[in-house]
């Protein structure tokens, strides 16, 4: 039996494959040893060792960037990654596309637990969250005096929306007090009738975000009667807080603009309104310009016509009624049929439509007799809602030589004649000034003229 | 809280939401015209308030601090950047 013959490189690139089959990805404990960092390249070359053994790894700079933690000699990690072999040497190492520092990845996973906790409670439910007042014009802002978050927050705040006032509750962001100074001003703010919170800090590492991870700040958040902002460092940092907040932005300043309308915008919205306001106005007038044009048409001409046909309709309705209760089968019916036959000998639909035709044909000659007046009634009002229209405001229209009149001390705007007696008093209110005057007398309108 | 607390501020929330009820009432036009009026100058009185406090545009900005019995303190608070 012959034994096949390889190539040295056949052999180490077949040992690579098993390697990568049989490993696949994995992570390795251990203490980070022999650092080297390459000068010209960047890549890092090091061991992970424990009592044991020794592993080499690398890392490529590119992926060295993206740690939150850098490896630093003797520290102790978890490193991810797979196993090559370096083909001109016959050796292998773990190529590492993740570390974590010890007791980071202990962090993670007491914030994965805490998350899941907080979730299956609830907290995290869109439901539970308010909805931002438009115009928060008492904010508060729970973060460290000293820290850039703050500066941020202000700027954004003096820029966009300088109306609302600012009240700040100093609190440590990190370190040994964070958690208790943080719970209590949003505790203590919470209870406030401030419009809007804004809890709030600069990025950091997993440590230093460790305070708005914490489960009692997270309380604290949803229990705040006030509607909340959390912003927490830069876009990739989520924490527990940002979960819980009512709106979660990605950093101070996206906070506080997430918080506030832009008092341009705000400034433009009230101009237009101002403009709607006068439009609409204008366009009231110009309505009670075109009602008193349709009156002039069709009070004068169509409107005898139409009481006349609905004369008419009444009456073949009341002949119909007239008809179906003679075919009304009961007693008391019968009775009633005696009665309305009666009646019929001396009020016979015919006999009634007739006579009611005769009273509406002189009803009608009437109605137009009365046009011409109502014509000219109609004309002189249209005329003066016409100039009305021409003007924007009261006061506009009293400048032409108008006036409003009112029953004396602040009574409703006169329309109607009739409902002023002889002696009384009335204010005149012209474009300077005021008249008290006292009626004389007063001439009503015709009734043709003010029914419907 | 503080003693700003017990000064009610302008409900300028309610007076926008009023004003857009208004222009929206008058735009329908169903009203005589007195109410035209009477809304028209409520409008305009809702705008000045609202100009008026748009108006007030200087950042202020106090530091609240809880005194030993509680309660709590409010005093302004200067940055440190002083102009930008």
């Amino acid at each position: 039996m012959t034994v096949p013959v390889w190539t040295v490189g056949e052999v180490n690139r077949r040992v690579g494959d098993l390697l990568d089959i049989e490993f696949g990805r994995i992570c390795v404990e251990g203490e980070v040893s022999g650092l080297k960092i390459h000068d010209r390249s960047g890549h890092a070359y090091f061991g992970v060792k424990d009592p044991e053994a020794l592993l080499s790894c690398v890392c490529w700079a590119s992926t060295l960037d993206r740690f939150r933690t850098p490896p630093s000699e003797g520290m102790k990690v978890k490193l991810y990654g797979r196993l090559k072999v370096y083909e001109r040497r016959g050796s292998y190492q773990l190529v590492v596309d993740r570390l974590d520092a010890a007791g980071e990845g202990d962090l993670q996973a007491a914030f994965l637990a805490l998350k899941r906790k907080l979730e299956a409670e609830g907290l995290f439910s869109p439901e539970r969250k308010r909805v931002l007042p438009r115009y928060p014009l008492r904010i508060g802002v729970v973060t460290s005096a000293s820290g850039a978050a703050l500066q941020d927050v202000l700027r954004v705040l003096k820029h966009r929306w300088p109306v609302g006032r600012v009240f700040l509750w100093p609190a440590d962001v990190q370190g040994a007090g964070a958690v208790s100074a943080l719970v209590r001003g949003i505790e203590r703010f919470g209870q406030t009738r401030l419009d809007l919170l804004i809890v709030t800090r600069g990025g950091g590492s997993l440590e230093d975000l460790a305070a708005f991870n914490d489960e009692a700040v997270a309380r604290a958040i949803a229990d705040s009667q006030v509607p909340t902002v959390v912003g927490v460092g830069h876009e990739t940092d989520t924490t527990i807080a940002d979960f819980v907040a009512d709106v979660r932005a990605a950093t101070p300043s996206q906070a506080a603009e997430i918080s506030t309308p832009d008092q341009e915008d705000l400034q433009r919205k009230l101009s237009r309104d101002e403009r709607s306001l006068r439009r609409s106005l204008a366009s009231r007038l110009d309505r009670l310009h075109l009602r008193l044009q349709r009156a002039e048409t069709s009070r004068a001409f169509s409107r005898p016509e139409d009481r006349i046909r609905q004369g008419q309709l009444d009456l073949d309705r009341l002949a119909d009624r007239l008809r179906r209760g003679l075919q009304s089968p009961t007693e008391r019916a019968t009775r009633r049929l005696d009665l309305l036959s009666r009646r019929m000998q001396r009020e016979a639909p015919d006999v009634l439509l007739a006579k009611a035709k005769h009273a509406l044909s002189a009803l009608g000659e009437r109605w137009r007799r009365s046009a011409e007046p109502n014509l000219q009634k109609g004309r002189t009002r249209s005329n003066l809602a016409g100039a009305r229209l021409k003007a924007l405001g009261p006061k506009q229209v009293l400048a032409r030589g108008y006036s409003i009149v009112r029953a004396a001390g602040g009574g409703p705007i006169l329309h109607d004649a009739a409902l002023v007696d002889g002696g009384d008093f009335l204010d005149v209110h012209l474009y300077r000034g005021e008249l008290h005057c006292r009626v004389e007398t007063r001439t009503l309108e015709s009734e043709e003229e003010t029914s419907p | 809280m503080t003693k700003e607390d017990s000064q009610k501020p302008p409900k300028f929330e309610d007076a926008l939401e009023r004003l857009e009820e208004l222009v929206e009432e008058l735009e329908s036009g169903n009203l005589a015209l007195e109410e035209t009026i009477a809304k028209f100058e409520e409008g305009q009185g809702l705008l000045r308030t609202c100009t008026e406090l748009l108006g007030q545009a200087e950042q202020k900005v106090k530091a609240v601090l809880e005194r030993s019995d509680g309660s709590l303190a409010a005093e302004d608070f200067t940055t440190e950047d002083g102009d930008e």
